[in-house]
């Protein structure tokens, strides 16, 4: 499985809905602030902030080796999902990222899981805003997926905080080392 | 088959009637078959935990002594113990472990020094009767809607189809702090659970797994293990090696050496951690089947690259290598 777009290029995709916190996820570990798109946010009642993210998020990381970690912020407004499979094409791995509180965050999930790979793209989810210690909104989502054979790290996550970025980021590297191993199998 | 002798001394008809009611459903699923007879002629004794002269007569003896304590009281200073009321798998657990001792030893012996040997192992025999209780209780198919263990100091609600267990403050902190030992789980009936705290499932069988040396004699050594879903790593302190062995066993079964070399940890933690995934009901446990063999990146040139990419990449955000 060829995961790069070139040799020396790795892509990691950060989606979800208007307002899950890419654009700060992704500034979290990028070398440089995240180069947006931002735009007028003239849907406020899907999500109330001023501006939006209208074609894409993009940062980048330099390995020691010089090659090249480039992390792209879908754009969360499904009318611009013509772009995900663009973005997803080559990709190493996406995270999604949710927001606890909307009421359909399970739908959203599913929505979201379906048009990045189906489960079979390393891919991790992170779930902003939710209650301390709510760990069966998790549970839930987590037995969801289940039930379509499924299996994806479901973590509360604060974007704000670096190290809750890093988690979401160490499981993914976890999951694409672990298809290598599976790749690998004689 | 091999036959040994128990007598019952000083205790309550309707517990002499439970163990022997007990002693009735063991026959015939163990290598040893239980049968009552005179304290003289008997091989081990079950004695009330009261200071009468016939009990201080047979402690006194060399044949083993479980002493049966009621829950409301403290822990008698005897190496072999149950709290009343007690499980068939507590009573098992107890008269095999004398069974070996007599077996292995040729003779009945109870020294002071060995009591005092034997308290780390009766702890740890304890501990495994609640994990399996736990492990049953989450992974049953049966109705119960309820279950309690009730320790000295305090007890624990255990409630499977709501995901949760309800503690007392004083009692999660001992637990928190390795310091309870829980007595197994047993059925409840409805009870007030407002004054208690809710909390996951998934923490309370973290605690536990904590507390054992190797992976649990209700889980098979040589099985090859999966994962329903993952386990919320988090919340039990994030850490590499759950990260990579739950990313590994989501994907296909392992067995324990193999997720021990793939996360690069200690047998002890990979036991810990299947353990803990059991008693959460996320774990598929398939004795017959072949592990899936994983090896080491070094045959192609795209593995490298992806393992160059990930070390790279955990180096450059300063997550441990």
């Amino acid at each position: 499985m060829m995961n790069a777009n070139a040799s020396n290029e790795f892509k990691i995709l950060f989606t979800g809905p208007m307002g899950a916190g890419k654009t700060t996820a992704i500034s979290a570990i990028s070398d440089h602030e995240a180069v947006s798109t931002d735009v007028v946010n003239t849907d406020l009642a899907q999500c109330n902030k001023e501006l939006t993210t209208a074609a894409l998020d993009y940062g980048q990381i330099v390995l020691p080796d010089n090659s090249c970690v480039r992390l792209y912020g879908t754009p969360g407004q499904e009318r611009f999902r013509f772009m995900w499979p663009i973005l997803l094409n080559n990709a190493a791995g996406v995270i999604v990222l949710l927001n606890g509180e909307h009421p359909e965050v399970a739908d959203q999930l599913e929505l979201y899981v379906n048009a990045f790979g189906n489960g079979k793209v390393p891919m991790v989810v992170g779930i902003g805003r939710l209650a301390a210690d709510d760990t069966s909104c998790l549970e839930k989502l987590a037995m969801r997926l289940e039930d379509r054979g499924i299996a994806l790290p479901i973590f509360d996550a604060d974007v704000r905080q670096q190290d809750d970025v890093l988690l979401l980021v160490d499981a993914l590297l976890c999951q694409i080392e672990a298809d290598d191993c599976r790749s690998l199998q004689a | 088959m091999e036959n040994r002798k128990l007598a019952f001394v000083g205790l309550e008809a309707d517990t002499t009637s439970a163990c022997l009611s007990m002693l009735k459903i063991m026959n015939g699923r163990s290598s040893i078959e239980w049968m009552q007879a005179e304290p003289e002629d008997a091989d081990v004794l079950m004695l009330a935990n009261d200071d009468s002269d016939a009990n201080r007569k047979w402690q006194g003896s060399n044949k083993p002594c479980i002493v049966i304590y009621h829950n409301n009281e403290d822990k008698p200073a005897a190496p072999y113990t149950l709290s009343h009321p007690f499980r068939v798998m507590q009573l098992i657990s107890v008269l095999e472990d004398i069974s070996g001792t007599l077996s292995h030893d040729g003779q009945r012996q109870q020294t002071t020094a060995q009591a005092s040997a034997e308290q780390p192992r009766k702890a740890t025999s304890q501990q495994t009767d609640f994990s399996e209780s736990l492990y049953q209780a989450v992974t049953g198919k049966n109705t119960q809607t309820l279950y309690q263990s009730r320790s000295p100091k305090g007890s624990l609600f255990v409630s499977p189809s709501a995901g949760a267990y309800f503690i007392q403050e004083p009692l999660f902190n001992e637990v928190r702090q390795k310091a309870a030992t829980l007595p197994a789980l047993e059925p409840a009936a409805d009870t007030d659970l407002s004054a208690y705290t809710r909390r996951p499932i998934a923490e309370l069988a973290w605690m536990t797994a904590q507390l054992a040396s190797s992976l649990p004699a209700w889980l098979p050594e040589n099985g090859s293990f999966r994962l329903k879903r993952w386990p919320n790593v988090r919340s039990a302190k994030s850490d590499r090696a759950y990260l990579s062995m739950s990313a590994l066993m989501t994907k296909q079964p392992c067995q324990r050496e193999q997720l021990a070399a793939h996360a690069g940890c200690a047998q002890q933690q990979v036991d810990r951690f299947l353990s803990a995934c059991a008693m959460s009901n996320l774990l598929v446990c398939e004795t017959g089947a072949v592990a899936p063999s994983t090896r080491a990146a070094a045959a192609t040139h795209e593995p490298r690259r992806m393992g160059s990419f990930i070390q790279g990449l955990r180096h450059r955000l300063g997550l441990s290598s």
